[in-house]
């Protein structure tokens, strides 16, 4: 019984509720330079965590492969750390 | 953790595992990443604020113009250490006491820059460069300074890793730990200077 008005409620809400989300004034600027600027260091700070994970990922991958083979670490002939 | 042997068991204990990685460079590594971050916002800040005075004056009128000259030899320096820090490291390799001397010079070129940092800042105060006197002012102070305490920071770290390397009691990954910061601190300069000075 309580599930049958459930879901028309949440659509009517879903309908009334929303209203016209204005842009952030200071994310907005008609000038080309300031459009540029926010793009570009939108791009950059996505793509940096990305970049430093990806890149120690593969760097972890290709010691892995070099490693192979090597006494572990507690093994005769390992190296000091 | 240790794990008791199992008398006629049929599981078999994991055998001894060689680490991909010290656990002194993975803390580094996660530190600079933290580091990176930083001053990743800190140059899009400086980068948007920049760009909202197009067509305007940058630096603002009656700011003093930064010494992108003289800085430039200062950054010089600094790229010098680096690779004084990296001759260093392959000499370590080889014999670890050989990597004395280059490390001496690594530590001579970095206490340069920041000197160097120093004696611009007081310059710069004198003309009336303040934190707030302008948002050039503020952000020039901000990511320099924020740099030149990494500086210092990474400066000790070597001091205390060639006094460890002195007493023989220097480990690789504590070396590698402090290579890290310090290719850190060598390497974020470039940006900083092309976007804050020039």
């Amino acid at each position: 019984m309580r599930r049958s008005w459930t879901l028309p409620l949440a659509l009517l809400l879903v309908l009334a509720l929303p209203d016209v989300a204005h842009a952030c004034p200071v994310c907005f600027d008609p000038r080309e330079e300031n459009r540029f600027a926010f793009l570009a260091t939108t791009v950059f700070l996505s793509l940096v965590p990305l970049g430093m994970v990806g890149g120690v990922g593969l760097w972890l991958r290709k010691r892995a492969r070099a490693l192979k083979g090597l006494p572990p670490d507690d093994g005769p002939g390992s190296a000091p750390e | 953790m240790a794990t008791a042997a199992v008398p006629g068991g049929s599981r078999a204990e994991p055998g001894p595992r060689r680490k991909l990685v010290s656990d002194a460079v993975m803390g580094m590594l996660l530190f600079v990443f933290t580091e990176v971050m930083l001053f990743s916002g800190m140059i899009s800040a400086h980068t948007i604020v920049k760009s909202r005075a197009a067509g305007q004056m940058w630096p603002p009128f009656g700011q003093p113009r930064l010494p992108a000259g003289e800085t430039a030899v200062n950054t010089a320096a600094l790229l010098a250490s680096g690779i004084a820090l990296l001759v260093a490291h392959f000499a370590f390799r080889k014999q670890p006491r050989r990597a004395l001397a280059p490390m001496v010079a690594a530590l001579l070129l970095g206490a340069f820059f920041v000197g160097f940092q120093g004696r611009e800042w007081v310059a710069l105060l004198g003309e009336g460069l303040t934190m707030t006197s302008s948002t050039y002012g503020a952000f020039f102070y901000l990511i320099v300074g924020t740099h030149g305490l990494h500086a210092v920071a990474a400066l000790a770290a070597l001091v205390w890793a060639w006094w460890r390397l002195r007493r023989d009691a220097l480990t690789a990954a504590q070396f590698g730990a402090v290579q890290i910061f310090w290719y850190f601190v060598v390497l974020v300069w470039p940006v900083l200077y092309f976007r804050v000075y020039l």
